[in-house]
């Protein structure tokens, strides 16, 4: 992600800049690690995985970290009660980002679950539409910040996104169902690790509907 | 002499609680601006304005009222702020402008029986800018919105300097606004005296100050009292409406606003049709602004009761006012 933004600004405002970018470089990164440990588990993979959870706590101490660092900052700032509250609103929503990858992958850890291989090939896809939404978002959020115009076409790309991420969903979905002789408890725990794998989309789709209206108010 | 300066003291006081909210009031609610910064800021400029641009507004008012005396001028300004108190204590919307004007009205049909021609006309002028004031503003807010719409999609703003400049923004518009309500609603709190001659003129080093000056600092000392010993929970209160318009819109509502108030501080001459200062009401340029924002957005944000109110106080006002004084003037045989 190039610097693009926060041109021109003061001192205090170059602070924040960076922890942005701080922020953003984390999350584009706890999202890859999220893929590769899926990958990991699904190739059974067992090292792979456990070093890539380790990676994912990390990663995601070190965003609440420096989200609590901007937070500080925006406080400290003097500005616009609507800029202050379109900044926090933002980085509070963003952040249920890697909070669900962490519990996507600590759940995986806790209930060991056997995934069939008829389901692989949706999960890998799952996990790429994870990506190239938490990309997408991020692109987004640098659109908002910067040129607000922007931000409607990304949304739209994230919209479309997210559509595809429910139809793979759903597809895993009827296929764990339609299998007769696996246990009800087996088919419920699939489930739930498909949903929860999706709805990172869903998250990353919300955020960027809240960005869209926040930058409305700046196009008039 | 000063006794009869009282009810200017009443009127300016009164102006400077209830008007500064007008152009300081986002500022001050978006905690740009602390209200001591603000009370200070519009304080400078409201008498800056005045001494600058205030003569001509008050020659208006002068001429409209030709009040002879200062118990007569005490009297006409002590009925516009009464009515100007009671009705803000009764939650209606007033206008210290049309206060003045009902209250010169009621003195000239108490001293002349009658409005005679040149009076007519000049009221004609004054109604008509009083309704134009608004609708001016909403006019120039809604090209002021259309053009800043069309800069930010042209020049799009990073989220932090976009902040930056609408700080700076309100904070002039403040300023700017402070001017211009000095500039043009000095006429109100000291205008009826500025026909007597009973000042000297006061040389201070190259600087000589005419009587309207020294009027005008005595206005001005009279609306700073007012911003600074009552005016911050009308700011609160205007600025936080103001604000949920949004930065940019309530920007935009407060510089249209101020710049109509400050075209009515003076004098244009159109050839065949000259159009004297006069005095207007700032919260209605305000309302208009608002609505004109109102009308771009789709109506949405366009409270219907404000038009309403606007309608009753160009009607009660003038005619409350213009009912006291010609009571007062009755029972005082002057």
């Amino acid at each position: 992600m190039s610097n693009v933004f926060f041109t021109g600004r003061s001192g205090r405002e170059k602070q924040i800049q960076v922890k942005f970018e701080q922020y953003f470089d984390a999350l584009w990164q706890i999202a890859c690690r999220l893929r590769e440990a899926l990958l990991g588990y699904l190739d059974q993979d067992e090292q792979s995985f456990t070093d890539l959870l380790e990676a994912i706590n990390t990663l995601e101490s070190r965003l609440d970290g420096i989200r609590r660092d901007v937070e500080m900052e925006i406080y400290g700032q003097r500005l616009l009660p609507d800029t202050r509250g379109d900044v926090l609103s933002l980085l509070e929503n963003i952040d249920k980002i890697p909070d669900r990858i962490q519990s996507v992958t600590r759940n995986l850890q806790l209930q060991n679950v056997e995934i069939p291989s008829q389901l692989k090939g949706d999960l890998r896809q799952l996990s790429d539409h994870v990506v190239e939404a938490v990309q997408i978002l991020i692109k987004t959020t640098y659109a908002f910040l910067n040129k607000p115009a922007d931000v409607r076409d990304l949304v739209s790309q994230l919209s479309r996104l997210e559509h595809e991420a429910d139809l793979v969903e759903e597809r895993a979905i009827a296929l764990t169902f339609n299998a007769p002789d696996r246990e009800l408890a087996h088919k419920l725990q699939l489930q739930g690790l498909i949903e929860r794998v999706g709805s990172i989309c869903d998250l990353a789709e919300d955020v960027g509907d809240r960005l869209m209206i926040a930058s409305l108010k700046r196009v008039l | 002499m000063l006794v009869w300066l009282a009810s200017g003291l009443l009127v300016g006081w009164s102006l400077g609680a209830n008007d500064a909210a007008n152009v300081f009031g986002t500022a001050v609610a978006t905690r740009m601006v602390r209200f001591g910064t603000a009370a200070f800021l519009s304080t400078v400029f409201i008498v800056l304005g005045g001494l600058v641009n205030g003569p001509a507004a008050m020659a208006t008012i002068s001429e409209f009222g030709r009040v002879g005396t200062l118990p007569v001028a005490f009297t006409t300004l002590l009925a516009a702020g009464l009515i100007v108190a009671v009705m803000t204590r009764a939650g209606m919307p007033v206008s210290i402008s049309q206060a003045i004007v009902g209250a010169l009205i009621g003195y000239r049909l108490f001293a002349d029986g009658s409005i005679d021609e040149s009076t007519w006309s000049l009221l004609t002028k004054i109604a008509l800018t009083w309704a134009a004031a608004p609708l001016l503003a909403a006019s120039l807010a809604v090209l002021m919105y259309k053009l800043s719409a069309w800069a930010l999609r042209r020049l799009p703003m990073p989220l932090f300097v976009l902040d930056r400049w609408l700080r700076l923004g309100l904070v002039t518009a403040g300023c700017y606004g402070a001017w211009a309500l000095g500039g043009n609603n000095m006429a109100n709190v000291v205008g009826v005296y500025s026909g007597l001659d009973f000042l000297p003129a006061v040389s201070i080093g190259p600087l000589e100050l005419s009587q309207a000056r020294i009027l005008a600092l005595f206005g001005g000392a009279a609306i700073s009292l007012g911003v600074i010993s009552y005016s911050r929970r009308v700011i609160l209160t205007v600025g936080r409406d103001l604000v949920k318009l949004d930065a940019i819109t309530a920007l935009i509502a407060v510089m249209a606003q101020a710049v109509v108030v400050d075209f009515f501080a003076h004098t244009w001459d159109f050839g065949a049709f000259v159009l004297p200062a006069i005095p207007v009401s700032t919260s209605q340029a305000m309302v208009g602004a608002v609505l004109g924002i109102g009308l771009v957005r789709g109506f949405q944000e366009v409270n219907k009761r404000l038009l309403g109110h606007i309608a009753l106080s160009w009607v009660a006002t003038p005619f409350a006012a213009a009912a006291l004084t010609y009571l007062l003037m009755t029972t005082q045989q002057y």
